[in-house]
């Protein structure tokens, strides 16, 4: 197949269930009669990665415990690798799940070493094999040298590295990680991230991973799913999501936006950057506009040269990568609009110089007023 | 495109709703047996607890008009008297030397904040045993004063009585005060030097606000302390038996022995338990009200008053004195009989055979009570329900029920099974069993369990909060199941509090008087109830070897106390 690089869509079929690593339908639990995941359907096939993405809150550690078979189900089917663990019928407990589960603080067993750890899920295997196993995961972490270590004794990533060796070692059909970075800080995070990624996919193992921050799952997933309030909002490939949310929770939850309100009339949105697609409202409705930070493009105005729409610059701020440019633009009422513009590398235009703004159409996105 | 199965406009009511989530947890937490376990075990630990408070309503005729009539007036005067007096006298002591250790720097004061826990060691009725052998009549020291001054009979001069209310009053309090020591302690240690700061800048002077201050802050604590206190006032029986001081367990003990009715000795059980209910309030209202004392997390080391001259000799003076009084002492004189008396007491071997029964049976409890507290802890957490919860904690009020009415508590439903069984026995195969629990070393065990268990199992239960639920699911999600996780992850996680538990349960046990006395089989003596006998018939030497054998076991939960205290101390661990 060939790919667009600029905009590829979806990329992916159907994944058979049967086959899948893991396939929720029609999953829900409630605690005390509260839903916190509701009618979550979902596939991950062998050697992908999928992220559950969502603030605090929103039923995405739920549904990984309901995975596992740390919890049960209210109502739906959960399959492991082509078996139904949970319905409304049976339930598989975790230990004959055959799952591997990363959880968020390591939960390495303080009173065992490091090696005795990860030997904990190789019961019913020969001694000798256990060990040449246990060091064979180990060595894949990089943590080959601390099998006598306990856990008191390593730092943050290294207890995780110990966790997910640990997590491997029985040859999981299915990952589960909680959280697994967000213990750890900034600089070491992103190093754990990248080893962890390469680990998982040298494996080829099916896996789902729990995540609040966006870049994050951009940043590991092959799919994400975005929820909400125990609902899936939106599942796709990370540029999907970046580039075409479907609801303004979605584009608001991916990064920063310049947001403001319009109203759709003679089939186009009319905003101080210009005229807008409706995106099917219909004439007159009340629309929510927003514009990524990088969609607004910034130029000198030439000579005599009189561009569409002007801006003037409030300040800019240098962010590393990136610039941040804070723009006023004019608007009918007179009132003016404050904007975010991010430019790459660094572009700082003193204050009041004015600049011509134009618009990358594919990054601004239009929903119904008060949508959620 | 890639599939979206749950857009939020697309939701329409599932009929899966219908599924009762919690047959769904119930799946996912465990089997429905941790209740059923849960639920008979702690059942069979409260039973004589309920048995004896159905008793309130239950008319028992004219032995209970009897007693009302001549001695419950008094045994209520008496033990009100006694909770009073002792309430003051461990107040005193105790509120004192825990300001002093705390708050003030005098040489000693590091090994007085240990020290002053000792006299915990020493039961009520061994301190009563060793002072009045010291004190009466022909005692030394009665008698050193009649050689100096020449007096020759009682008339010649006075001195205080200790076979009286007063007596008693003084012994408790010098072996009970560390239970309100430690509290108060522990709360003056937590106070946040920020408060005690503020105070002295708003111009309060260091006593001043010593008074408004750190004492009302501290006031849950020493509430708390005071009536865990007094619930051992209550439940004593060696001291007030011995100094004919009247009150319930007294009563309790005659009703049942003296005049042979169990149900009388019940319902006075009952009256006793609204005094323990209204202490047990107390103590869980002050609990939850110290829960939220603390405004500020910032916790320093309290700056120490530097005392020095006489101040210093007065606050060493009035730390040292409980310490003697309650211990030193004590544990001298007895020493000093046990030299004496050795070769008698060991003539015959008798000796050894009631330290063996003291050991096996406070081992048996021990043991029991730590494989008990395990089940009903880790059951609850396999399967957490307000029913459970409930029947845990009426299992465990037992720890403020006084031995002697949990003794009757247990006898009275046993009696009548063994007498059910007998009967039925004796109907359907022509020959009785007699009775089968009653009057065995299994069923002073089970009023053991009944009244320790809650040592044990609060020790337990805490400590396995110590394995995360994190712990436990990366443990099932490794393949393990319930009982496997709980043998190599809980059981060896909280090892250590578990044996601390058990311990704590053997040295209660060692100690225990008014149910083994009440309970224990025909001819089977312990050591308790040895020293008990010897001091009874005023063979006060010939008792020390056993009490000072209670004393030694005694100390080793004092010495882990102090270990504990020295760990968490704030600030310094940080």
């Amino acid at each position: 197949m060939r790919i667009d690089p600029i905009r590829p869509v979806s990329l992916r079929g159907e994944v058979d269930p049967d086959r899948a690593g893991l396939a929720l339908s029609h999953v829900s639990h409630a605690y005390d009669g509260a839903p916190v995941v509701d009618d979550v359907s979902l596939t991950v096939g062998a050697g992908e990665l999928l992220c559950l993405l969502g603030p605090s809150g929103c039923g995405k550690t739920t549904t990984l415990r309901i995975a596992a078979g740390l919890e049960a189900p209210t109502a739906g089917e959960v399959r492991v690798a082509g078996t139904v663990v949970a319905d409304s019928r049976q339930f598989v407990p975790p230990e004959r799940r055959n799952v591997g589960f990363l959880f968020q603080d390591y939960a390495l067993f303080p009173h065992l070493s490091v090696e005795e750890n990860v030997v904990f899920g190789l019961d019913g295997m020969p001694r000798k094999k256990k060990q040449e196993r246990a060091l064979a995961v180990l060595s894949q972490v990089g943590m080959g040298d601390y099998i006598r270590a306990y856990p008191h004794t390593l730092s943050g990533g290294q207890q995780q590295r110990v966790g997910l060796a640990r997590a491997l070692a029985p040859e999981p059909k299915l990952m589960l990680l909680d959280e697994p970075f967000s213990g750890l800080d900034r600089r070491l995070r992103d190093q754990v991230r990248d080893e962890t990624l390469h680990v998982l996919k040298a494996t080829g193992v099916a896996t789902v991973m729990v995540t609040h921050d966006p870049e994050e799952a951009m940043f590991m997933a092959d799919w994400i799913a975005l929820m909400n309030r125990g609902r899936i909002v939106q599942m796709g490939s990370p540029v999907e999501l970046y580039c075409y949310p479907k609801t303004a929770f979605a584009a608001r939850f991916f990064g920063e936006v310049n947001e403001f309100s319009a109203r759709v009339a003679g089939g186009r949105v009319e905003t101080p950057l210009g005229p807008l697609d409706p995106h099917g409202h219909a004439d007159g409705a009340a629309v929510t506009v927003m514009v990524r930070p990088e969609a607004l493009q910034l130029a000198a105005i030439e000579d005599g040269g009189t561009p569409a729409v002007v801006g003037r610059v409030l300040a800019s701020r240098m962010l590393g990568r990136t610039s941040l440019v804070h723009l006023q633009v004019e608007t009918p009422d007179g009132a003016g609009l404050h904007l975010h513009a991010r430019v790459p590398g660094r572009y700082l235009p003193p204050p009041d110089e004015r600049l011509e703004v134009s618009l990358d159409r594919s990054l601004a996105f239009v929903y119904a007023a008060n949508e959620d | 495109m890639s599939q979206v199965q749950a857009s939020p406009t697309e939701y329409v009511g599932r009929p899966e709703a219908a599924v009762s989530p919690v047959r769904a947890r119930r799946r996912a937490t465990g089997s429905r047996w941790w209740t059923v376990a849960v639920l008979v075990v702690a059942t069979l630990i409260a039973l004589p607890v309920l048995v004896v408070v159905s008793h309130i309503l239950a008319p028992t005729g004219d032995v209970w008009r009897h007693l009302a009539s001549t001695v419950l007036s008094r045994y209520v005067w008496n033990s009100i008297g006694l909770m009073l007096g002792v309430g003051a006298g461990v107040l005193l002591i105790g509120v004192t030397t825990a300001w002093l250790v705390t708050m003030c720097r005098f040489p000693g004061a590091r090994v007085f904040e240990w020290a002053l826990l000792l006299p915990m060691a020493v039961p009520a009725y061994v301190i009563a045993y060793t002072y009045t052998g010291l004190l009466d009549f022909a005692g030394p020291v009665q008698t050193a004063l009649r050689e100096v001054f020449g007096w020759t009979s009682r008339r010649d001069y006075w001195f205080p009585q200790l076979r009286s209310l007063e007596g008693a009053i003084v012994m408790m309090s010098l072996v009970l005060y560390p239970y309100v020591y430690m509290m108060a302690r522990a709360a003056f240690l937590e106070q946040s030097v920020c408060a005690l700061e503020a105070s002295r800048v708003l111009g309060c002077g260091r006593w001043k606000s010593f008074f408004r201050i750190a004492l009302p802050m501290a006031r849950p604590a020493i509430v708390a302390g005071t009536a865990l206190a007094l619930m051992e006032t209550l439940n004593d029986f060696g001291t007030v038996a011995y100094f004919a001081v009247d009150t319930f367990t007294t009563g309790i003990y005659r009703t049942w022995f003296g005049l042979g009715n169990p149900a009388a000795a019940a319902q006075l059980g009952a009256v006793l338990m609204l005094f323990i209910f209204a202490l047990v309030m107390m103590e869980r209202w002050s609990r939850g009200r110290a829960s939220y004392q603390h405004m500020s997390t910032r916790i320093r080391a309290l700056p120490r008053i530097r005392l020095t001259g006489w101040r210093a000799a007065l606050a060493i003076t009035a730390c040292a004195l409980p310490l003697l009084l309650g211990f030193v002492i004590p544990a001298w004189v007895l020493g000093q009989w046990a030299v004496l008396t050795w070769d008698d007491v060991m003539a015959g071997g008798r000796f050894w055979d009631r330290a063996i029964n003291s050991f096996l049976l406070s081992g048996s409890a021990a043991l029991a009570a730590a494989l008990i507290g395990v089940l009903l802890a880790y059951g609850q957490r396999m399967r957490r329900s307000a029913v459970t919860l409930a029947a845990v904690r009426v299992a465990s009020l037992g720890y403020a029920v006084p031995g002697s009415v949990i003794a009757v508590g247990v006898l009275v439903p046993l009696t009548a099974f063994d007498n059910t069984v007998d009967a039925w026995m004796r109907s359907m195969f022509g020959f009785g069993t007699g009775l089968l629990l009653t009057g065995t070393a299994t069923a002073l065990v089970y009023a053991y369990l009944v009244r320790f268990l809650a040592v044990s199992y609060n020790a337990i239960e805490a400590s396995l909060g110590k394995v995360t639920r994190n712990l436990e699911g990366a443990s099932r999600t490794l393949g393990h199941g319930p009982f496997s996780t709980l043998g190599r992850v809980h059981l060896p996680i909280i090892r250590g509090s578990i044996l601390t538990g058990a311990l704590l349960v053997f040295v209660d046990v060692m100690k225990e008087l008014p149910a083994t006395l009440i309970m224990r089989p025909f001819n089977f003596d312990t050591l308790a109830v040895r020293t008990y006998e010897l001091a009874s018939d005023e063979r006060l030497q010939e008792a020390a070897p056993a009490a000072l054998a209670i004393v030694a076991v005694g100390v080793v939960p004092v010495i882990l106390l102090s270990l504990a205290i020295a760990r968490s101390r704030p600030g310094s661990a940080r």
